[in-house]
């Protein structure tokens, strides 16, 4: 703040003049200009910055939480670490499964076997021990090793809670024993405590079958559908198991990876930069010779950044309204505005085991009574009106999907065939986003009028999770929930089916369980037929659309302005930012 | 006793009160000063009689009320001028009344917390100055060491570490975050003068005549302190109203609904681009208020010690 | 030399009493008032380790392995040792905290240097002017101005000159990370408050100056008024204001808190800030033991600074 207040100097130090008067020295003159000269250099000097290299330019408001694919789990991570490493398969365009490190797979008949033949032009960024680059290939051991790590509990990766990777044969048996000697290396003296590493470092997940360099096998305990989007997702990167003994923990801070760009510079809070792979094994790729993300920019500052011409590109899909609508609606920007599905939805979430929301009129009327286009509203446009959970451009997503569209006569009359008396229920909110608190000030409103009383609680979302989370405790939340990956079973199975329900920490948070429903779900988990795995989809959602668990809002939108000189820039369906297709042509 | 009263009066006591109020009623600055000082004063009092009088009245005035039409369907608020005197905020709440009652809370926790910095510094001081040897030693060092920390800083960790629910509980870690970071220039200042007054002959005359350490302390010293003392602590109350007002721009003031002048910038500002008056009013409200104080202490300053 | 030894023995007793305080702050206070029932100050050191994985062994590990159930005097013992061999590490990420605030340091110098050349690039001219036609009325009006920019929020005239200088007018930089292009806002921020306080302080001292005996002595031998103002005036009457400079060092990085925050400015303010508003306990006691040490010295350099002007002057 401001300084503090403080007495005149005291008398003494006000110093004796000489009595003479004559000064031969112009001491302040001459300092005067010294620092209005340094000053002004200081200040004048600020020439634009000359870009010769192409350098994309970024600004985030909070740090990455890591670089280490372990625990690559955020959206502020996940678009940095699969820039520094990859995996054996990617997502395509249309969020396909696309060969990446791996040349070919094949997956056998009853989905049980995962086979892959790795590249053999595969380089690490650079080698451990001499730190020349590049480094040396990348080998099947390298995967192995990488899933071996998260499903070690010493590691405490994001991964470990992941059904995907309990599906390989003898993981959890691999987990308890791990588990089982970390406490034993825990209690040990330090003497044995290396031969217990070693006899730990020998442990093997049965399921992974290594063959020479090139070769890796998965076998899992039974068929699942979604296997090959855990291999996608950060945690099953290929990992230097050199480089992780070398660094432990620390390997966030000196990532070794295969990926398009490597990292440069990295200091906390202020900034991240990563540069060119020379060595990547797609000559195409990254499109830009170095990408520095600027930390601790406000989205404010953001939007005044981009409108200067200083950064390159910028997500606007939470802008406020207004600065939305003015930068998508302006001449200057139009051009460069894109858009494309978030993979999300925002839902009203129903207890339904709690009177009386136990009844579906009482839950189909609520989804008649509420003005779902005015809660998209307030996002200026940013979202589309949900039929079911799936959003657009899921695979599955059903437009023809039966739509509870505002009808409050109809709602009304579904109340009273339901016998219902008004009892004051409470909604219970985030207050993270300002669109949770309009949108339940407007969902009070609206079932006002059909009659229902709802009373509003904004809590922080730690708290709302938790509470949501427990088996009837509340009986009205608003909910948002973004994919893992694209995949209808990362929505449906994980917010429909009654696997989902625990007693404190449900993510089905409706306690929705339908036996026909369960079923669809779980055999198409292991359908290994893409048609007819959708369809079972499909089928699930009609009966969950018509059992009404949700009032189901909408999906939003995510837009992304860019400079006119950002060449490549798309919106991918799984990955929210690819940098090494963005280039910069000024 | 007389006797020595006249001695000090003489060498070291501001002019005579009645003449002294005069010469500052006098002062450019004192007048603008007071008049600002005042009016806040005022509208302090106005929003709390309004609250409890007239509850048709607090209809019009609830700060907290988000007023129909203050904010379009995409939640740009109205700006000034268009029915709302001072514009509207995101919520639709009108700007202008929350700053009316933002100068409660600025007041109380400024005044406050001037109070407990006031009778901390004011005690280390007389202590450390009077007693002198390993007692003043080991208080002058505190006061260095809380001194050379970032009053800020100092603040913004307390506030932190505190635990805060309700209404009381903050108010109270305000005052006390603000009171503990800020006496050590009046504890300096203090000390400063009982080391000079001591030497003077009316503090050894009553030592001789056998008074008591309180008694020297409390009747003999604190009266000559207490010019010093007041106009800085007129300086600090400017202090902690940016102080109070920062803490809350940081969100660690009082809870969200209550309005206060920080609060009101820090809910304001993700919004500068499309609506700066959030921003812009309780700023300059924060300026009129640190600067009626400043002004005063300013005069008081030159009317107790006037310059060459 | 005597003087000075003593001076610098007496700052290490100031900085171990600041490590003292903070210490206490940190580890105290929140065990005098929990802020929920059943959990301890170490607890939730730990869940800011430990992130987003909270099941109750890893956090008894982390407890261990940082020594957080030892008892205060222990840890108290453990982080001096660990400042002083700069084994302070982050709770937040693997950073060690002094090499951190190494790598602001210079952003803040910067920052704080340019800051504090605007002062006096701003407070001399207003100084000598108002001083020069004291009791006019444009000196008093000079005057109830500095009042008024000294009594500016710093948060507040950041967000302003960002977006009128910055944004809307499109003159400067915004900010948004440390480079030249992107300093004069801030250094500006910080420059307007102290230039008011310093003017106000060097008019005072500018029509003490003028009062004195050399001063008309100077007058009568038929120096120009500029001259006099200029060459012997204006000296002397800044000589006290560098005592003041040392003191003011402290408030200066408060400033710098809120400044580097709003403009994005990657130095120590925003670390201390991130720091508090993370938990990431040893980064606070690291920010605010490396503030109070800069304090120490700055006072330290303005005591040599004063033998050196003037050799008959002691500070106290």
């Amino acid at each position: 703040m401001r300084r503090k207040p403080h007495p005149r100097p005291p008398a003494h130090l006000r110093r004796a003049p000489a009595e003479d008067g004559v000064f031969r020295y112009t001491f302040a003159v001459r300092h005067y200009f010294i620092f209005a000269l340094l000053a002004a250099l200081l200040v004048g000097g600020c020439a634009p910055q000359s870009n010769t290299e192409k350098t994309l330019r970024v600004a985030v408001e909070s740090d990455a939480s890591t670089l280490d694919p372990a625990y690559a789990y955020d959206t502020s991570s996940i678009p940095f670490v699969r820039l520094l490493y990859r995996g054996l398969v990617d997502y395509d365009e249309k969020a396909g499964i696309a060969d990446e490190i791996a040349q070919e797979h094949l997956v056998s008949h009853d989905g049980k076997t995962y086979w892959f033949r790795l590249r053999n032009d595969v380089l690490f960024h650079h080698d451990e021990a001499t730190g020349k680059m590049p480094g040396r290939r990348v080998v099947a051991d390298d995967f192995r090793f990488a899933i071996e790590r998260i499903l070690d509990p010493a590691t405490a990766s994001d991964g470990l809670a992941l059904s995907g990777y309990h599906a390989i044969e003898g993981a959890d048996e691999y987990s308890e024993a791990c588990g089982e000697l970390n406490k034993k290396i825990e209690a040990a003296p330090e003497a044995q405590k290396v031969t217990l590493a070693k006899q730990k470092a020998k442990l093997r997940i049965k399921g992974i079958e290594v063959k020479g360099d090139d070769e890796i096998t998965f076998h899992l305990k039974k068929a699942d559908a979604t296997f090959f989007n855990y291999l996608a997702l950060p945690f099953a990167y290929a990992m230097a198991p050199e480089s992780v003994e070398k660094w432990g923990k620390a390997i966030s801070e000196h990532p070794n990876g295969t990926g398009p760009f490597m990292l440069d510079r990295w200091v906390h809070d202020a900034t991240l930069t990563l540069k060119k792979n020379p060595n990547y094994f797609n000559p195409e790729f990254p499109k830009s010779d170095r990408l520095q993300v600027e930390i601790g920019n406000s989205p404010t500052l953001q939007i005044m950044r981009f409108e200067r011409g200083e950064i390159d590109t910028l997500d606007i899909s939470a802008a406020f309204p207004p600065d939305f609508l003015r930068l998508r609606d302006s001449k200057k920007w139009k051009p460069y505005v894109l858009h494309g599905p978030m993979m999300d939805i925002r839902y009203l979430c129903l207890n339904n085991e709690l009177a009386p929301l136990d009844n579906v009129l009482v839950r189909r009327a609520m989804n008649y009574a509420i003005k779902r286009e005015r809660i998209a509203s307030f996002l200026a446009g940013r979202a589309t009106i949900a039929h079911g959970a799936l959003p657009p451009g899921m695979p599955g997503y059903n437009e023809k999907l039966f739509r509870y569209d505002y009808n409050p006569e109809k709602a009304k009359a579904l109340l009273k065939q339901a016998n219902y008396q008004d009892k004051p229920m409470t909604l219970w909110y985030s207050t993270r986003e300002g669109w949770y608190e309009k949108a339940a000030q407007s969902i009070k409103a609206d079932l006002k009028e059909v009659g229902m009383t709802i009373d509003l609680k904004g809590v922080r979302y730690p708290e709302l999770k938790a509470q949501a989370g427990k088996r009837k405790n509340l009986h009205l939340s608003l909910m948002g929930w973004l994919q893992d990956f694209p995949d209808p079973s990362n929505f449906l199975d994980v917010l429909f089916n009654k696997n989902a329900i625990t007693p404190t920490a449900s993510q089905n948070r409706a306690f929705y369980s339908n036996p026909q429903v369960n079923q669809l779900l779980n055999d198409a988990l292991t359908e290994t037929n893409r048609e007819k795995r959708l369809k079972m989809y499909g089928e699930a959602e009609k009966i969950i659309v018509n059992d009404a668990p949700w009032v189901f809002l909408h999906h939003t939108e995510r837009y992304v302005v860019h400079q006119p000189w950002v060449k490549g820039y798309t919106i991918h369906p799984m990955w929210s930012e690819r940098y090494e297709y963005v280039g910069v042509e000024r | 006793m007389a006797t020595a009263s006249v001695t000090f009066s003489e060498s070291s006591l501001p002019p005579r009160a009645d003449g002294f109020v005069r010469q500052l009623l006098r002062h450019r600055l004192a007048q603008v000063g007071l008049v600002i000082i005042g009016l806040l004063i005022g509208v302090a009092l106005f929003t709390l009689v309004a609250d409890k009088i007239d509850p048709q009245f607090k209809m019009h005035l609830d700060p907290n009320k988000p007023i129909l039409g203050g904010i379009s369907e995409l939640g740009q608020p109205k700006a000034p001028g268009q029915g709302f005197f001072l514009g509207a905020d995101t919520l639709g709440r009108d700007v202008w009344t929350r700053t009316l009652y933002g100068t409660r809370i600025s007041l109380i926790v400024a005044f406050c917390a001037m109070l407990t910095a006031v009778s901390i510094g004011t005690t280390i001081g007389l202590i450390g100055g009077y007693f002198g040897g390993w007692v003043d030693i080991a208080l002058t060092r505190v006061t260095e060491a809380v001194l050379c920390l970032p009053t800020a800083l100092l603040a913004i960790t307390l506030l932190v570490v505190l635990p805060a629910e309700g209404f009381g509980q903050r108010l109270f870690n305000l005052l006390l975050a603000i009171g503990l970071v800020t006496w050590t220039g009046i504890a300096r200042a203090v000390r400063g003068q009982v080391l000079s007054l001591k030497e003077q002959e009316f503090i050894e005359a009553a030592r001789a005549v056998g008074c008591s350490h309180t008694r020297i302390i409390f009747v003999h010293l604190l009266p000559n302190v207490l010019p010093t003392v007041i106009v800085l602590a007129t300086l600090a109350t400017a202090h902690n109203i940016l102080l109070e007002a920062g803490l809350s721009y940081l969100g660690l003031g009082m809870e969200p609904g209550v309005p206060s002048w920080g609060g009101m910038i820090n809910e304001g500002q993700p919004y500068i681009i499309a609506a700066p008056w959030i921003t812009l009013v309780p700023g300059c409200a924060i300026v009129i208020a640190v600067a009626g104080f400043n002004l005063l202490g300013q005069a008081l300053q030159e009317t107790i010690e006037p310059r060459p | 030399m005597k003087g000075l030894l003593k001076q610098i023995g007496w700052s290490l007793v100031t900085l171990w009493l600041v490590s003292l305080i903070t210490f206490s702050l940190l580890f105290l206070v929140p065990l005098l008032r929990p802020s929920k029932p059943g959990l301890t100050p170490a607890d939730i050191m730990a869940q800011t380790i430990a992130g987003a994985h909270t099941d109750p062994e890893t956090i008894a590990n982390i407890k261990r392995d940082r020594g957080l159930d030892r008892p205060l005097y222990v840890q108290y013992g453990m982080f001096v040792r660990d400042a002083l061999t700069n084994n302070l590490k982050s709770y937040r990420n693997s950073d060690f905290v002094f090499s951190a605030i190494a790598r602001r340091f210079g952003n803040t110098l910067i920052l704080a240097l340019t800051g504090l050349s605007l002062y006096l690039i701003f407070a001399i001219p207003i100084g000598l002017f108002t001083a020069s036609r004291a009791g006019s009325a444009i000196d008093r009006f000079t005057l109830f101005a500095c009042v008024i920019a000294f009594s500016i929020p710093t948060f507040w005239l950041a967000r302003l000159l960002q977006y009128y200088l910055g944004y809307r007018w499109g003159a400067f930089h915004v900010g948004g990370s440390a480079s030249l292009a992107n300093l004069p806002l801030p250094a500006l921020t910080l420059g307007v408050g102290g230039a008011a306080y310093y003017a106000r302080l060097l008019h005072a001292n500018l029509r003490g100056v003028l009062s004195q005996d050399y001063i008309r002595a100077a007058r009568a031998r038929g120096l120009g008024e500029k001259k006099v103002l200029w060459n012997h005036a204006l000296k002397n009457a800044l000589i006290p204001l560098v005592a003041i400079l040392g003191m003011d060092f402290a408030s200066l990085l408060s400033g710098l808190i809120f400044t580097e925050k709003i403009f994005a400015w990657p130095g120590i303010g925003s670390l201390a800030i991130d720091s508090v508003q993370n938990q990431d306990t040893p980064m606070i006691l690291g920010t605010v033991m490396f503030s109070a040490l800069m304090v120490v010295l700055a006072n330290i350099a303005v005591d040599i600074a004063y033998r050196i002007i003037d050799p008959r002057v002691r500070l106290d």
